[in-house]
């Protein structure tokens, strides 16, 4: 299986396991499917799901969905303004860009060559289209240690797998810390620096239990309450602030779980609504430095709109719109003065990255890749 | 008593009668893909039919049939996992052990892209099989599943990273 038309295949094939024929011949490429819906057999399929469509979403449908804004491109209307162009000449592995200079530094061989990056050579052709569709994709998912001195990432492991990594910021001591059979991904710092949270994956793409890995000692202990969730939809984890519990994104919305356990060790911070006015889709979220504030993705019925980023007290009241971002490193997305946030912008193949000043929403198209975090107040690590 | 049956409500009856013929196979088609039980398959597309009679009077397109087949399918195909897994967990404290680990069938690369694809949580398998098999766009997928199409996506991205996982699938 090694592209979406084969997939087409494969579900067709296995429809017809039921010993029903489809009502119209199926071609399997798109394009021919298209062309062939306008014929008669397939005319009422086509318009009853637009009309039906309408039934049920009206007013999303009417107004239609908006992409993101594009390169040079203002935000859509009613969203704040996206501007700038990244700076050309980024090194074509992941780099570390100064923003008061634009000077990119490539990071160093040590890391490169056990980070994600090098997994993408072997990709499929689906799964580069979906990348190349702005899906997110960055797999190294670099976040760095409250000091700044070292990185955590997700490499390759001497089992061929996905696993956590950390080495220092210059390249130094690079060490394997995990060695989870099927894989482990989205490593989050403890704001001491002490402990780094990840995630075990597991079969046929499940994600979970989450795990507090002691740096030092290099001993694992289970979130408990935590033991994965069929219907997750995971990307990413961070501490809150209080060092207490994790935050990640589950099927009800933004929550978080206590690394302790214990009664209420489960939290739903905001969670998505169904009626005009509420949110649908709550992801991606991120609590500010001081935990004061949260910056999400969630799409709010009845808007029109495809892609909107929020910023939030941490209770969800006072939720304001910020400029479109399509994702982002959830332990790396403040600056660590909490003034802005980085992100990236889902306009392929470009992938620009992008600052959104979090008090007026402006956003500064400042480097190329699919990824970022902070390092410091004015460097951005970017993963390619 | 025989009850006498006005034209125009033969002529609908007629008609409902005429969609269901044009509409079951592609709606258990459907919902095979979603659950991989035949049986259950004409059990839900039969359901979601009932259900669309039932709401005739309330859909203000009645052309508008295979779209809330579709759609209705999703739903009840969601919620008979649910139902399950609520079933299985009760089940499973009641015995007092972990669920038995599941054992993919070691057959051909179709088996084994069958098994995934059962395997994947509801919520992926569904848009997998809305976008790849109804070829359905990012915009109504999302109305099916009530979701935005930016989480469409991140499901398509997720399923088709999973099947990836399957070592038939990546071979």
């Amino acid at each position: 299986m090694t592209d979406q038309t084969d997939i087409r295949e494969f579900l067709h094939r296995m429809a017809d396991e039921t010993g029903f024929a489809p009502v119209e011949p199926r071609p399997v490429v798109r394009k021919a499917r298209r062309r062939l819906s306008l014929t008669v057999g397939g005319t009422l399929l086509a318009v009853g799901a637009l009309v039906a469509g309408g039934m049920v979403g009206a007013d999303r449908l009417m107004t239609g969905t908006q992409t993101p804004a594009g390169r040079g491109q203002t935000g859509p209307a009613g969203s704040p303004e996206v501007s700038g162009r990244p700076p050309g000449g980024a090194p074509k592995v992941d780099y570390v860009i100064d923003l008061n200079t634009d000077v990119m530094t490539p990071l160093p061989e040590s890391i490169i060559r056990t980070a994600g990056e090098t997994a993408e050579a072997g990709w499929p052709a689906w799964q580069r289209d979906a990348c190349s569709a702005g899906v997110g994709c960055a797999d190294a998912r670099y976040v760095v240690s409250p000091d700044g001195s070292l990185l955590a990432y997700v490499g390759t492991g001497d089992e061929g797998t996905p696993q956590i990594f950390i080495a220092g910021i210059d390249g130094t001591g690079v060490r394997q810390m995990t060695h989870e059979a099927i894989g482990a991904t989205w490593p989050a710092w403890s704001p001491d620096g002490t402990m780094i949270a990840y995630a075990r994956s597991g079969e046929r793409g499940s994600i979970g239990p989450l795990f507090v890995l002691d740096v030092a000692t290099g001993e694992r202990k289970q979130v408990p309450g935590f033991e994965g969730d069929a219907e997750v939809i995971f990307d990413g984890l961070q501490f809150t602030p209080d060092r207490a519990s994790l935050l990640y994104t589950g099927h009800r919305g933004l929550q978080t779980v206590s690394i302790a356990g214990g009664f209420g060790g489960s939290r739903l911070l905001i969670g998505p609504g169904d009626d005009p006015g509420e949110l649908g889709g709550v992801r991606n979220g991120s609590l500010s430095p001081d935990g004061s504030l949260v910056t999400f993705n969630g799409g709010e019925f009845g808007s029109g709109r495809d892609l909107q980023r929020w910023v939030a007290n941490a209770d969800g009241t006072g939720r304001r719109e910020l400029a479109p971002c399509y994702d982002s490193i959830p332990a790396g997305t403040w600056s660590p003065d909490g003034s802005r946030i980085v992100c990236n912008e889902d306009v392929p193949p470009m992938h620009a990255i992008l600052v959104v000043d979090v008090v007026t929403g402006h956003a500064t198209r400042v480097a190329t890749g699919r990824a970022a975090i902070w390092l410091d107040d004015h460097t951005l690590l970017v993963e390619r | 008593m025989m009850t006498e049956v006005a034209p125009a409500e033969e002529s609908e009856r007629s008609g409902l009668a005429e969609t269901y013929v044009r509409s079951a196979p592609e709606a258990i088609r459907l919902a095979y893909l979603l659950t991989g039980d035949r049986a259950l398959a004409e059990d839900l597309a039969q359901e979601a039919f009932v259900r669309f009679v039932a709401r005739l009077h309330y859909i203000r397109d009645r052309h508008a049939v295979d779209a809330y087949l579709r759609r209705t399918i999703v739903n009840l195909s969601r919620n008979y996992f649910r139902r399950r897994a609520l079933e299985r967990s009760f089940l499973e404290r009641q015995a007092g052990h972990r669920p038995l680990e599941h054992v993919e069938p070691d057959v051909s690369t179709h088996q084994a892209m069958r098994a995934a694809l059962l395997g994947l949580p509801v919520r992926q398998r569904a848009a997998l099989v809305l976008r790849y098999y109804e070829d359905l766009p990012e915009t109504q997928i999302a109305d099916i599943l009530r979701c935005r199409p930016s989480t469409v996506r991140s499901l398509v991205s997720r399923g088709l990273q999973a099947l990836r996982q399957i070592p038939e699938v990546t071979r």
